[in-house]
């Protein structure tokens, strides 16, 4: 499954979140992530984000586009992080 | 995991719950867990399973390893998922229903660890069992009887036989059965 | 979904915050010792062959086991990791100028590029990277093993991590098929004869394409049919190795033909390895490798011990298991993408250079390469028994599982290679 993902978490909490989301998702920029991920890793990765989250005040967001191949990707403006497995 | 990772010799043989579901199921998948042939760790249900048990409920008392032996000197090994013993009561945590009979005969196998251990509810009475489905919000009881009891004893006789016999059972082939499980592809592929 | 990382910067590889990052670093690499002088356009060089290459001339009987058809393909552990010293000793040699004092060459740019640990499955370092300890035991923790090549493109090692799911009474099996010299034989040969199989299916493919010049092919065929029907008859894996070399040669000849107009800059003479003699030896054996590194990835993912193998020693190379394995997969992975890239002239004479006598890829051939032979793993075919997509990658683990079956019951389940059936 393909996944775009956001989230808008209280400062204090920006730092871990990032910390967590890099570890399963490609980072496209502020607070933005793409990639691949399994029912499985999935499932991961939004229980680690709950557990930081506080929902009264936080919000994360993840769209899951089923596969890379049917979302267009474009770009304006500069490209800030890599997606590629060519690194 | 209750399942001996690498197949011991004969005489460390033992029993756990995850092999007495796995026998139920399939005994080829019995055989082959046995010989340390493990097909889990990439399986997503299993990985999922995983994470509903870490994340579901509350946890009272968490895994609870008991030990027993068999009439026939078989040594038994559990690992009960959680219980809440001021009840007598204990769970089984599973991701879906799909393998249900497994689930409730794993189940029965660590009430009859209890029961061997003559370990009793607070009134003195005999432990219950308790399947839980979070995912479904389903939960459903399980008792151990004296039938219940024969056949366990049954199928540890039977396991013991097969960790010796020397090729694996042949497969269930019914694919609508076996697209479900972890070793699909060690048997068909 | 786990896949593989391709690193052809230079630079640090390291653990940051329970992730992956890539500490870029400048485009300074060199191979321990050479000038760049060195580097000359394939053009301006005549053909020449390498007075130290290791294999006869064509046709020219070799070695029975044929030893030499995997170390640059494939050449894990010891014997390569000499090749690859005194390649570099004979570099420093000629090119006083330079030193190796193990320091990066390149200097970091300060840009770093985090990855997700949880999305790799494996990482293959094309560019000089440095790694550190940490990060080997993070990438072991995750099961993540690493693949070195060095400034040419040989594949120079590997870090496999701690095996986690060997299971004894397998290992013992193994052995038992092993040792024992008949046991042994038939799983060997069920590798050789999946391999020619494969080859012929091959073959017919693109001679279906031709539009002349089938005679030839057919002929190829004809006597790849008959190496197979010998290596039916074959007393030991040597012989059965000799036979695998024969019909590979027999093969190798035919793909002039079967590149057809596109096919025109690369003659192929004949097969040679260390170093390649001509474009067409460099991508084969850049392929080559990277069809084992697949096949041992695979293999980490079962119960087999990679070390233990049937058709080829044990002890030649580390992972041995993985050189049986991989000459199944050949002609479907390697020797069909070098079809496709030559003949869709993605791959032309400009992407090679002649290094040290050799010929190999450049970088910017080698990347091409990859990405194209990524594609082609993750291509999917539909699997009769399974009943469902499997991708050509998954392919080589159900081989695995085929042969675990085998060791299990070989009475029952004997194994036979994968053959391609379309």
């Amino acid at each position: 499954m393909y996944f775009v993902a956001a989230y808008d978490v209280d400062e204090r909490r920006v730092g871990k979140m990032l910390k967590i989301f890099r570890r399963y998702l490609t980072w496209v920029q502020n607070s933005v992530f793409e990639g691949e991920l399994t029912e499985a890793q999935f499932a991961e990765l939004k229980a680690e984000a709950e557990a930081l989250m506080d929902p009264a005040t936080d919000s994360v967001i993840f769209w899951n586009l089923q596969a890379q191949k049917y979302c267009d990707r474009e770009t304006l403006g500069q490209e800030r992080g890599t997606t590629g497995r060519m690194l | 995991m209750s399942a001996p990772n690498s197949a011991p010799p004969r005489s460390s043989f033992r029993v756990g719950g995850m092999l007495v579901g796995y026998y139920v199921l399939c005994p080829r998948k019995a055989w082959l867990s046995m010989r340390g042939l493990w097909m889990e760790q990439e399986s997503t249900t299993v990985a999922l399973g995983r994470q509903i048990d870490e994340n579901s409920y509350e946890r009272e008392q968490k895994e609870i390893m008991l030990t027993a032996e068999a009439p026939n000197g078989t040594p038994l090994i559990g690992k009960v998922d959680w219980a809440r013993l001021d009840a007598g009561v204990l769970h089984e945590t599973k991701k879906s229903p799909s393998a249900e009979e497994a689930h409730k005969w794993q189940l029965r196998f660590y009430l009859w660890l209890l029961a061997l251990n003559e370990v009793t509810g607070p009134q003195g009475e005999p432990f219950a069992g308790e399947l839980n489905y979070p995912k479904q919000r389903r939960t459903e009881d399980v008792r151990l009887t004296n039938a219940h009891t024969e056949r366990l004893q049954e199928i540890v006789q039977s396991l013991q036989a097969l960790s010796r016999q020397k090729s694996p059972p042949p497969r269930r082939e019914e694919r609508s059965f076996c697209q479900k499980c972890a070793f699909e592809e060690l048997c068909y592929g | 979904m786990k896949r593989p990382y391709y690193l052809f910067s230079n630079g640090r590889l390291c653990r940051n915050q329970n992730t992956l990052c890539l500490e870029r670093a400048t485009d300074a690499r060199s191979p321990g010792a050479e000038v760049a002088g060195d580097r000359l356009p394939l053009s301006e060089i005549p053909h020449r062959i390498n007075p130290e290459s290791p294999t006869g001339g064509d046709g020219a009987p070799q070695g029975q086991s044929d030893p030499a058809e995997e170390p640059v393909a494939t050449g894990a552990g010891r014997q390569r990791d000499e090749d690859a010293a005194s390649q570099e000793e004979s570099g420093a040699v000629s090119n006083s100028l330079t030193s190796d004092d193990g320091q990066p060459s390149g200097e970091l740019t300060g840009e770093s590029i985090p990855f997700p640990i949880e999305s790799a499955e494996s990482i293959y370092c094309f560019g000089e990277i440095d790694v550190n300890s940490k990060l080997v035991s993070f990438l072991s923790k995750h099961h993540v093993p690493l693949f070195f090549f060095d400034y040419y493109g040989n594949y120079t090692a590997s870090l496999y991590p701690k095996e986690h799911l060997l299971s004894g009474r397998l290992t013992v099996e193994q052995v038992r098929h092993h040792t024992n010299q008949e046991r042994r034989l038939r799983l060997a040969r069920s590798f050789v004869e999946a391999a020619l199989a494969n080859i012929r299916r091959v073959l017919r493919y693109y001679a279906s394409r031709l539009e002349e010049g089938t005679e030839g092919i057919e002929e190829a065929i004809r006597k790849i049919e008959s190496i197979k029907k010998r290596a039916q008859e074959a007393e030991g894996p040597a012989t059965l190795m000799g036979l695998e070399g024969q019909a590979r040669r027999r093969y190798y000849r035919t793909w002039p033909t079967l590149l057809g107009g596109a096919g025109e800059n690369f003659s192929f003479e004949r097969r040679s390895r260390q170093p390649p003699s001509n474009p067409l030896n460099a991508l084969i054996s850049f392929g080559n490798s990277l069809c084992y590194s697949v096949a041992l990835r695979q293999l980490y993912h079962t119960a087999l011990d990679p070390t233990v193998s049937y058709l080829h020693e044990p002890g030649d190379r580390r992972f041995s298991l993985a050189l049986d394995l991989a000459e199944v997969f050949k002609p479907l992975l390697v020797d069909r993408a070098i079809f496709r890239l030559v003949k869709t002239r993605q791959i032309q004479p400009d992407d090679f250079e002649e290094r040290l006598g050799g010929v190999y890829l450049t970088e910017s051939g080698r990347k091409t390469f990859v990405e194209h032979w990524d594609e082609r793993l993750r291509q999917t075919i539909e699997h009769r028994r399974l009943e469902r997509k499997i991708s050509y990658e998954r392919l080589v683990r159900l081989d695995a599982y085929r042969l675990t079956r085998h060791l299990c019951a070989p009475e029952d389940d004997p194994y036979e290679g994968f053959e391609m059936w379309w």
